[in-house]
């Protein structure tokens, strides 16, 4: 298909045509097979794209049900969140595949690197995109692109020069980068940066960061801070409090 | 000190300039209010999650494409308005449906119809969200930016460092005709 329809179909799906120039490309969508498949393509390009964007701010809504809320004025009453559908299978079926692991992994007991294995998973991305600014774009997004990519040596060189700039107000960067220096295997690192991120006053994610702290020092074979961490989590309901108890059973 | 109708309207602002925190803010301001709403006319507390989410989110995205500019009324009244549209399509679909007269109080229906039609119609993109994932940069920002933030051709160069319009305009093409090879690749594999 030739360059020259583009602009058209760009304008047309973009409501930018007037009367007559709508009239052309319903005429043209009628009778030109090819330009037909090709008005199609670009709809379903756009639909596409909403969707993966619906799916993505599902799944940060999902993530912050799983979080007891902060109320925006302090006045305010508060519901404690109920919990989704996808949601609450997804974690019967992970708590039934722990279950199952670890019923396997008692046969012979199970060592702390066999128990980091079972219950790490990456955290999935909720904070991209925050900023449009033109300066931030492209190695902010980038960082997380990296990140859900699970290229995580290029995710942690871009959280760490998103550090450096401080004009970049996203304190997730210290929890992303946290996740990301774990999976290099920088442990030091990333417990220090997952503290740093519980110091931040407007960290959303701060349970996370203890759970994934507990499981940093699960892998170091550090039992006493493990302990402590989990035990933090099994004591108050919220995120990761369940596989939170079954750890301490295991560990 | 600034006021809660102050705080709504900065709020709007935020979700115009891509600020998805703001997403957050109204999840958790609303939800008290929706969920005593929506109780009375679902007994289901899975689904009404599960409604809520799509509520909010269908909320952002009219604030952020446009079709709401300025408020009425609170944004938990507007909320509760598209929730009931929400709410209604899912009692209709699971032949649950209850009498639901006062829909039209604000006149949400045909952007909250067309949000409903949009996220159910999922069969037909999903291998082109699957090409779309093997796309790889420059290409996947560069179409994220054009079909859904729907930006300008000269502000998606600035954005992402290109010379200029036109160049965006060609690097446009060879993203679709790349993003056509991976979705045929895609759908032979799947056959």
């Amino acid at each position: 298909m030739a360059n020259k329809y583009q602009d058209l179909i760009d304008d047309y799906l973009r409501d930018k045509l007037d009367e007559e120039q709508r009239r052309e490309v319903e005429r043209l969508a009628d009778t030109n097979e090819h330009f037909r498949t090709e008005l199609d393509f670009h709809k379903q390009t756009k639909l596409a794209f909403a969707n993966q964007q619906h799916e993505r701010l599902k799944k940060r809504l999902q993530s912050l049900s799983d979080e007891a809320p902060k109320p925006l004025n302090p006045n305010q009453p508060t519901n404690r969140f109920g919990k989704s559908f996808w949601f609450v299978a997804a974690t019967v079926l992970l708590i039934s595949s722990i279950g199952l692991y670890v019923w396997s992994l008692k046969q012979s007991e199970a060592s702390p690197m066999d128990l980091y294995i079972v219950y790490f998973e990456p955290y999935p991305n909720v904070a991209l995109p925050v900023t449009r600014d033109e300066t931030q774009l492209n190695e902010h997004s980038l960082a997380y692109s990296y990140y859900e990519q699970a290229e995580y040596a290029k995710a942690y060189e871009l959280f760490e020069n998103l550090l450096q700039n401080s004009s970049i107000d996203d304190p997730e960067i210290f929890f992303y980068k946290g996740i990301s220096a774990m999976q290099l295997n920088l442990n030091d690192e990333a417990i220090a940066l997952f503290n740093k991120y519980k110091g931040e006053a407007t960290a959303k994610l701060e349970r996370q960061a203890k759970w994934y702290e507990a499981l940093t020092r699960l892998k170091q074979g550090d039992k006493v801070q493990t302990r402590k961490l989990l035990q933090y989590l099994a004591d108050d309901p919220g995120y990761k409090q369940t596989e939170a108890i079954r750890l301490l059973k295991q560990y | 000190m600034p006021t809660l109708i102050d705080k709504e309207v900065q709020l709007l602002s935020r979700i115009r300039n891509g600020d998805e925190r703001a997403i957050d803010e109204i999840y958790i301001a609303s939800k008290g209010r929706f969920l005593a709403f929506a109780r009375k006319l679902l007994n289901d507390e899975n689904s009404l999650e599960d409604v809520y989410q799509d509520t909010v989110i269908a909320f952002y995205e009219n604030v952020r494409t446009g079709k709401i500019t300025s408020l009425n009324s609170s944004i938990t009244t507007y909320i509760i308005g598209i929730g009931k549209y929400m709410l209604y399509h899912h009692l209709k679909k699971t032949k649950a449906m209850s009498n639901l007269d006062d829909v039209d109080e604000l006149d949400l229906g045909i952007a909250t119809n067309t949000y409903i039609e949009q996220i159910e119609n999922k069969e037909t993109a999903i291998i082109l969200q699957q090409a779309i994932e093997k796309l790889g940069e420059p290409c996947t920002s560069l179409l994220r930016l054009f079909y859904y933030e729907e930006k300008e051709n000269t502000e998606i160069a600035t954005l992402l460092g290109y010379a200029n319009a036109d160049v965006i305009k060609s690097q446009k093409y060879r993203c679709m005709q790349v993003l056509k090879v991976i979705m045929k690749k895609t759908y032979k594999n799947g056959k």
